[in-house]
């Protein structure tokens, strides 16, 4: 009996060890979106995935960038500087919405208040209500959020809810899959959408939290200012983003790009050009939660 | 001696209707407005390609404020139609003055009109989207007017470009690189084709940097469209100019009839 018991004892612990060994990126299978809890924004209606306080890994570490001069081989590697060093990052707990905001929304909020946008893209094919809402101007989103009596997510914010803890790649995992978003070409050969897809249209590929169209759809607002060199000075605690910068970050591709910039440790800043853009918002967690 | 010029006039005729040469002309570059890639970056860029211009003996003029977006109108319907090789160089943004903002005139602008007389005018794009324009002024619709071409887009970003051995001998400064706003070569219609593609992708679907050509009318060239990389683009730009201005205007292309534009200023 005794030799049973050590038998068991052992094939678990070799069983447990190969387990962790294997734990970092090894969830290459689709993560089914599993959202500890939500909530329904009040103003908007949106709603918002409950993030858990704790660590997560942010940004891009050295097995990353082999794993990149795999996959993108004629890119230079000094492209993926401004997402390093990769660092262990504590936040808060937060809500953040579950979709982008649409242009439904964010005609109630142009609706109620008569705030005139500098740049929001209100004709066709872009306008249509389930859409995700084009806003050009960081300071537009800042508007809506305070409307709706949130905020943009700071970049670690918008990052811990694409990614979750263990630092995978994009939403889903670490394998690229371009059915799990609005993006790809352009064409809509794969995802089936041209340009940008209503909101919530590919579930499979959730984030960990239950957010959707993280990678694609939209390139989104944070509130973080643009420094290139950031990691090398953040916090390692609810980081709010660099004093100064050179217009503000921006994270998880559009509906036209594929697998590098729909990284969720890719960051773009200063001068967005051609990417479309739009946002979420977060939500502060009474301290109960 | 008057046999001699009769036969190289006719020579000159015989080789006129095959393929147009003009003289080369002027190069202006213009960086006062600039999408994926800094301002300091272009300017830096585009001194490098005047460098090179100006060792080969091209003239060009540096436009590098947007208060100069008046004298880039100026400059193009000025040389629209002169029958020389005029080429535009940008770096991302095409300016309202030559292409009315929002598409609002979708046919005739000033730019349009440079590229449709028959001398062979270009415009080169370097880093974002060809005549998206600042803040999504023109979006999609640009490139689509600019071509007559609906439908035709530059998305596909980290596409891989391998560079042709064509490429190799007009550019030598060109790298492989991962384009983030190819040409679409499955996209050409009508009249347009390519005339050199430098680098293209495995399937030859998407290009960059690539010469294309509006039948006998002008060319688009985007040169490495990358969002902020540090690809050399005002070199890569030069030796295009440079080979475009030998090759274009003067010399024929292989198992064409040979003439100079020297040879057709001799029997004027």
């Amino acid at each position: 009996m005794k030799h049973k018991q050590f038998c068991f004892i052992v094939i678990h612990s070799i069983l447990l060890l190969l387990v962790f060994a294997c734990g970092e990126r090894m969830d290459s299978q689709p993560v089914k979106p599993s959202p500890v809890k939500t909530i329904t924004s009040p103003k908007d209606g949106s709603v918002m995935v409950f993030v858990p306080a704790g660590d997560f890994l942010m940004g891009t570490s050295d097995a990353d960038i082999e794993y990149y001069k795999e996959i993108f081989p004629l890119r230079n590697i000094s492209r993926f500087d401004n997402e390093r060093p990769q660092r262990t990052v504590y936040l808060d707990a937060f809500y953040i919405d579950q979709f982008e905001v649409t242009n439904k929304q964010f005609k109630q909020f142009l609706t109620d208040t008569g705030y005139k946008p500098n740049k929001y893209l209100d004709y066709p094919p872009h306008n249509d209500a389930d859409l995700p809402a084009v806003v050009l101007e960081w300071t537009d989103a800042v508007a809506y959020a305070n409307w709706a009596g949130k905020r943009l997510p700071t970049e670690a914010e918008w990052e811990k809810a694409a990614r979750g803890t263990d630092g995978r790649i994009w939403p889903w995992g670490n394998e690229w899959d371009a059915t799990k978003l609005s993006g790809n070409d352009g064409t809509g050969l794969i995802d089936g959408y041209k340009l940008t897809a209503p909101i919530g249209q590919f579930p499979q590929g959730a984030s960990p939290y239950g957010a959707h169209d993280m990678a694609g759809n939209l390139w989104e607002w944070v509130s973080d200012l643009y420094d290139p060199d950031y990691y090398d000075y953040a916090p390692n605690a609810n980081p709010m983003g660099p004093e100064t910068g050179d217009g503000h970050v921006l994270k998880g591709g559009g509906w036209a790009e594929n697998l590098d910039f729909t990284r969720c440790a890719n960051r773009f800043g200063g001068n967005p050009g051609s990417l479309l853009r739009g946002f979420r918002c977060v939500m502060d967690t009474p301290s109960e939660d | 001696m008057r046999n001699v010029v009769i036969f190289t006039t006719l020579i000159a005729l015989l080789a006129l209707p095959v393929t147009q040469v003009f003289a080369a002309g002027e190069v202006i570059i213009y960086t006062g407005t600039v999408q994926w890639i800094s301002k300091d970056a272009a300017d830096a860029q585009a001194q490098i390609c005047i460098d090179m211009l100006n060792d080969a003996g091209i003239k060009n003029t540096l436009y590098d404020s947007d208060g100069d977006m008046d004298a880039v109108a100026s400059w193009m319907e000025d040389v629209s139609g002169d029958n020389g090789l005029d080429i535009c160089v940008l770096y991302g943004d095409l300016p309202p003055t030559i292409y009315p903002q929002g598409n609002t005139q979708p046919d005739g602008s000033i730019a349009e009109l440079f590229i449709e007389t028959t001398d062979g005018d270009a415009f080169i794009n370097h880093a974002d989207y060809m005549f998206w324009g600042l803040q999504a002024r023109n979006e999609v619709g640009g490139l689509e007017n600019m071509m007559d071409i609906p439908g035709i887009v530059m998305w596909d970003d980290n596409t891989p470009m391998i560079v042709t051995e064509k490429g190799k001998e007009i550019a030598p400064s060109l790298p492989e690189f991962q384009s983030d706003r190819p040409f679409h070569i499955d996209q050409l219609a009508d009249n347009w084709e390519v005339e050199v593609s430098l680098a293209q992708n495995e399937a030859g679907t998407r290009a960059d940097p690539i010469i294309v050509r509006d039948g006998d009318r002008g060319r688009l060239i985007p040169v490495i469209q990358t969002a902020n990389g540090d690809e050399p683009k005002g070199a890569v730009a030069a030796e295009i100019i440079i080979w475009l201005m030998a090759n274009a205007t003067a010399v024929q292309p292989e198992g064409k009839l040979s003439t100079t534009w020297g040879d057709l200023k001799a029997v004027r």
